[in-house]
């Protein structure tokens, strides 16, 4: 049987479906007697929800789709393995 | 199996590049700018491409590119781009971090239904722009792109139980935060 500090430790390990099997046992057990464990593996799984759900996906600029078809569509790839495939245009260093 | 090159191209066109923005989001956590972000995935794409044989239609497709995106990362970028590590949770900052909020338990829609979700999105970005850029990155990586603790240990270049411990003290700062947020708009109720 583990405690509210052990069980702790698990929790968010748990909700990521990173927990070892046998560890997920014992925070099973203990959190279906543990009110509080409870209520805080329930929060720190519907805040993953909530982030998966609210966070804005930073859109890529147009010329990037543009310059990936304009890639494919020519066919003729480069080796892998090189680095960058220089199809966008070279832009100045990046800001700060 | 893809013969054609045109039947190729379709196929990307339809499969893999829908997710585009996905991917590209990820890539500037991992790159750090946009500009690095914009090659890295570029090359994610062309490599998707000239292995779209290798890929089983049916499976998950966001999650295939984003292995390959990391891939790329840990191979070509990482050692380039990689600023130093630093980790700004600690109780001055947050106050209430160490503390358990039972945010969600008490949380209850009109339906009765527990639920969290009437939350803005610009709540939500706002707390995670809060917790410091290495707190919200891991959190993304994990909550967002999906990837196994194992694989967030190889694009931060840390042990996973770094990983593990980061992201646990990451999201009780985010309930801290949240919880707060809610207690001023009237969504808890305790």
């Amino acid at each position: 049987m583990i405690d509210c500090k052990k069980a702790s430790q698990y929790i968010t390990a748990c909700v990521d479906g990173q927990l070892e099997q046998h560890l997920h046992e014992l925070l099973d057990a203990h959190v279906a007697g543990c009110p509080d464990c409870e209520a805080t593996l329930f929060a720190e799984r519907r805040l993953k929800e909530m982030v998966q759900l609210h966070h804005k996906l930073t859109p890529a600029p147009d010329k990037l789709q543009q310059a990936i078809m304009r890639a494919i569509e020519n066919v003729a790839l480069p080796p892998l393995c090189t680095g960058a495939i220089p199809v966008v245009p070279p832009r100045g260093p990046a800001a700060p | 199996m893809l013969t054609d090159e045109k039947q190729r191209q379709k196929f990307f066109r339809e499969t893999a590049l829908p997710h585009l923005n996905a991917v590209y989001d990820s890539a500037i956590r991992l790159a750090g700018n946009e500009a690095d972000a914009e090659d890295l995935t570029q090359t994610t794409f062309l490599k998707a491409y000239r292995f779209i044989d290798k890929f089983r239609e049916g499976t998950d497709c966001k999650a295939w590119l984003l292995t390959i995106l990391k891939n790329t990362f840990i191979n070509q970028y990482r050692k380039r781009i990689r600023g130093p590590v630093t980790i700004e949770l600690d109780e001055e900052k947050f106050p209430g971090v160490k503390d358990q909020p039972k945010l969600v338990t008490t949380i209850e829609s009109e339906s009765g239904e527990t639920d969290l979700m009437g939350m803005l999105d610009e709540e939500v970005e706002a707390a995670l722009g809060s917790i410091g850029e290495e707190s919200r990155k891991i959190v993304l990586l994990s909550d967002v792109d999906g990837f196994s603790y194992k694989e967030i240990a190889e694009i931060m270049g840390c042990p996973v139980g770094t990983v593990r411990s980061r992201l646990s003290r990451a999201r009780r700062a985010l309930r801290a935060l949240l919880h707060k947020y809610a207690m001023q708009h009237g969504i808890l109720r305790k």
